[in-house]
């Protein structure tokens, strides 16, 4: 008799069938099922702002670096967001040193897309001087471990590094240098720095996110609905819709690139309702994370 | 209610597909809408030029998208690979293994849709180069318009797109059966009530109701658009 | 990474480097002059790869993926020996400056340091012609990056069931001000005289890379080398003993699954 591991080796698609026709996952999921989420913020404390995030064992880990920037003319007061993911070569063995990857560029163009589509970052919140100097927001999106799903894994780390980021209250002096903003008087510096740490304190200012995009990549396997699936089964699947909410229920993009199937109104909109029910999760958990940096940040600043 | 152009709310631009315009490419189509137009060629299918891009069960597709003006972004890697992954679907790739069939489509003007004309245009090109197809994939962009009484655009011009709430680009093809029925069934149009959707890629904010109207409205739309490609694709 | 570079960094974002970093034989952390920082070791931390390892020293963290041994990706002559080929790379955000785009000469001399601290412990002869690729990330650069990179490499390269003569362990030594510092972080360094590092195979005490940077005389270097090879005996048995939880959790994780296939 062959053994299980062998069989899924020599008969990938066989083993996976057996798996679907029985409506359970191999990994032991039912098929409306994603994988157990979790949200680590601060993790790097060189970034300015940081977050690791794992589904299932897809995991990325997103950091954001702040710098200032003179004004640009034609926008002058407005800053500028850069994002870029990447595959880091650890992440799977067809991702290589070197140039970044097609794969790389493409999650990289459908994350800058959603942000922007959807208005998540207000670039005129990251205004120090209207026409002479402006924040530069780097997000580096780096894929620690690719096992499926990864726009949705990318996404969460995003949006959950922006959300947790503060960024620094600064003064332009008359020569054009940057100043941290400088203190009422005396007395209060003292508790001003102490406060510094803490969350809603006029020496930092949290970003306001236009909106909270979740994305939910659904599998399509004979005729099923496969949510949130691992790179064993992407690489079996016949299609992947990937649909992309707010909190409000609203649409923020529907992606859908070929693929062997096409897809009826009716599996649109079951995509869409998972997305809807996923978002809901998720916001729970990003909202836990960051109460849970708040109290952490609260507990570590001298009393 | 009429739009800027004159046209009502679903209809299309006029439509020009001209094929065989390149002489050295084995297949060549220029596809107009409106102000939009993009010219796609074909060469293949060919030997691979390297082993990395041979694939003993079936032909490699290759998509090049150049845009008007500028330098290739990574925007413009997007469209590549929802060019490149809408035509495997239609391809019969299994028919020449081994081989590559490279598509690059430049864009000539861009007054919007552009991703869904240089769809259009990779279609027709490849059924200029004779390449074995399963069935025409047709493709529309449609656009949301602002507010309560914003109406769907079926589509639209850039300055539509830029002034819309939401955009989208969607292709379709036919329901696909299996293969001994498509032969069975070649010849017969591929337009009717059973298009689906094929690829999907949107921007900005939509409610349910409005992304499945878009769908639906697109859908008839690529109706139109794909009956048009049949017919062009008679012509000799 | 990619974006421009006219962006100017802010300076009191890099708070000073603080000037004294020993006081009364303590450090700035709190640490007396031969403790290490902190120290965290997992493998099988990545699903795709053959072998993975995860190293945490303070502030320093390190993720390594080993994949191989497969065909070597650049076409080299024949050989009867394998290759052990390293990449490390630093998260852009890593460092207090934002790293630049492509690899940076720090990173090539990581890559380097680690591939010469590995190659002699792998037995290199158990897989002729292929390679075995060591992609090393550094998520946050907090000291001693090369030691930490090294050890967390080799624990991959045993996960990924690669034959070695023995496990590496590597850990640095800097000395200021006359004192010599066990597992220095950025700012120790930063104030350094001398630094060291060292990379070991503990069982048959055989030095397998030595990194001297600085001034030393003979009897600093020799303490600074004893200093570095008891570092190495700590981290030896940390070492082992994450090897060793690893095999006993997948063991116990296969007869859950018997249990359960049973049942």
């Amino acid at each position: 008799m062959l053994q299980a591991d062998a069989f899924q080796r020599l008969y990938p698609d066989k083993y996976l069938t057996k798996f679907i026709e029985q409506g359970v996952r191999p990994d032991g999921r039912p098929l409306s099922l994603a994988r157990a989420t979790s949200i680590g913020l601060g993790v790097v404390s060189t970034a300015d702002a940081s977050a690791l995030v794992k589904i299932g064992s897809t995991t990325v880990l997103a950091g954001v670096k702040c710098e200032v920037m003179p004004a640009v003319a034609d926008a002058p007061d407005e800053g500028r967001l850069t994002l870029q993911v990447e595959l880091a070569p650890l992440c799977c063995s067809s991702a290589r040193p070197g140039r970044p990857s097609e794969a790389a560029a493409l999650l990289t163009e459908q994350l800058e897309g959603l942000l922007e589509g959807a208005g998540v970052v207000d670039r005129r919140q990251l205004c120090i001087d209207p026409g002479k100097a402006a924040w530069a927001l780097y997000v580096d999106v780096y894929v620690l471990d690719a096992d499926g799903s990864l726009q949705d894994a990318c996404l969460l780390a995003v949006l959950a590094a922006l959300s947790s980021l503060q960024l620094h209250a600064v003064t332009l002096d008359d020569a054009g240098n940057i100043q941290k903003a400088a203190v009422p008087d005396a007395g209060a510096a003292a508790a001003a720095a102490a406060a510094a740490a803490v969350p809603g304190s006029p020496q930092l200012r949290r970003l306001s996110l236009g909106c909270q995009p979740v994305s939910l990549t659904c599998g399509v396997y004979l005729g099923r609905l496969l949510v949130d699936p691992t790179a064993e089964e992407e690489a079996l699947l016949e299609a992947q819709l990937t649909a992309t909410v707010d909190a409000e229920g609203g649409i923020l993009g529907f992606y859908k690139a070929g693929g062997s199937v096409t897809a009826s109104q009716q599996r649109v909109q079951q995509c869409v309702e998972a997305a809807k029910l996923r978002s809901k999760e998720v916001q729970g958990l990003l909202q836990q994370a960051l109460d849970q940096a708040a109290a952490a940040a609260a507990a570590a600043a001298p009393s | 209610m009429e739009r800027a152009d004159g046209r009502r709310p679903g209809e299309i631009r006029i439509v020009r597909c001209e094929r065989g315009l390149l002489s050295r490419a084995d297949g060549s189509a220029q596809w107009t809408q409106g102000g939009t137009s993009c010219l796609a060629s074909v060469a293949g299918p060919t030997q691979a030029p390297t082993s990395a891009k041979e694939d003993a069960e079936r032909a490699t597709l290759e998509v090049v998208f150049k845009p008007r003006a500028g330098l290739v972004g990574s925007t413009e890697k997007q469209y590549e690979a929802l060019i490149r992954r809408s035509c495997e679907a239609v391809i019969l790739a299994a028919l020449h293994p081994r081989t590559l069939i490279q598509v690059v489509v430049q864009v000539v003007s861009d007054d919007g849709g552009v991703l869904a004309c240089a769809l259009n245009a990779a279609c027709a090109a490849l059924v200029d180069a004779a390449v074995p197809l399963r069935t025409l994939c047709a493709a529309v962009s449609m656009a949301q318009e602002a507010g309560p009484e914003g109406q769907l655009l079926l589509d639209p011009s850039a300055a539509e797109a830029a002034a819309a709430a939401a955009v989208g680009t969607f292709a379709y093809l036919p329901l696909l059966h299996s293969v001994s029925e498509e032969v069975s069934a070649a010849g017969d149009s591929i337009s009717g009530g059973d298009l689906q959707l094929l690829t999907s890629l949107t921007r900005g904010r939509l409610t349910s109701d409005q992304l499945l109207d878009m769908v639906e409205a697109g859908r008839q739309g690529a109706d139109r658009l794909a009956a048009f490609m049949q017919q062009a694709a008679r012509q000799v | 990474m990619a974006g421009q570079r006219e962006a100017q960094s802010v300076p009191w974002f890099a708070d000073e480097r603080p000037a004294e970093v020993i006081a009364d034989g303590v450090r700035l952390d709190g640490r007396s002059l031969e403790e290490f920082r902190n120290v965290f070791l997992k493998t099988g931390v990545i699903s795709q790869a053959s072998g993975s390892a995860y190293a945490e020293f303070g502030h320093t963290k390190v993720m390594v993926g080993v994949y191989g041994p497969r065909q070597s990706e650049r076409r080299v002559e024949y050989s009867e020996q394998g290759r052990i080929n390293v990449d490390v790379k630093l998260a852009s955000f890593a460092t207090r400056q934002r790293g630049i785009f492509g690899q940076s000469p720090e990173e090539r001399e990581l890559s380097a340091g680690v591939q010469a601290a590995l190659e002699a412990a792998a037995d290199l002869a158990s897989f002729p012609k292929a390679s075995a690729d060591v992609y090393v990330l550094v998520l946050e650069a907090g000291g001693g990056e090369l030691g930490v990179a090294a050890t967390a490499a080799a624990l991959a390269l045993a996960d990924a069931g690669i034959e070695l003569f023995d496990i590496v362990v590597a850990c640095s030594v800097s000395r200021v001000d006359g004192c010599l510092l066990l597992d220095p972080s950025t700012d120790e360094s930063f104030r350094e005289q001398g630094g060291l590092v060292l990379a070991l195979l503990p069982t048959s005490n055989e030095v397998t890379q030595l990194v001297s940077r600085g001034r030393w005389s003979g009897s600093q270097l020799r303490e600074g080398l004893e200093l570095a090879m008891g570092g190495c005996a700590q981290l030896e048995s940390a070492a082992r003993q994450c090897l060793k939880d690893a095999v006993v959790a997948a063991a116990a994780k296969q007869r859950q699954q018997q249990q359960q296939a049973q049942a």
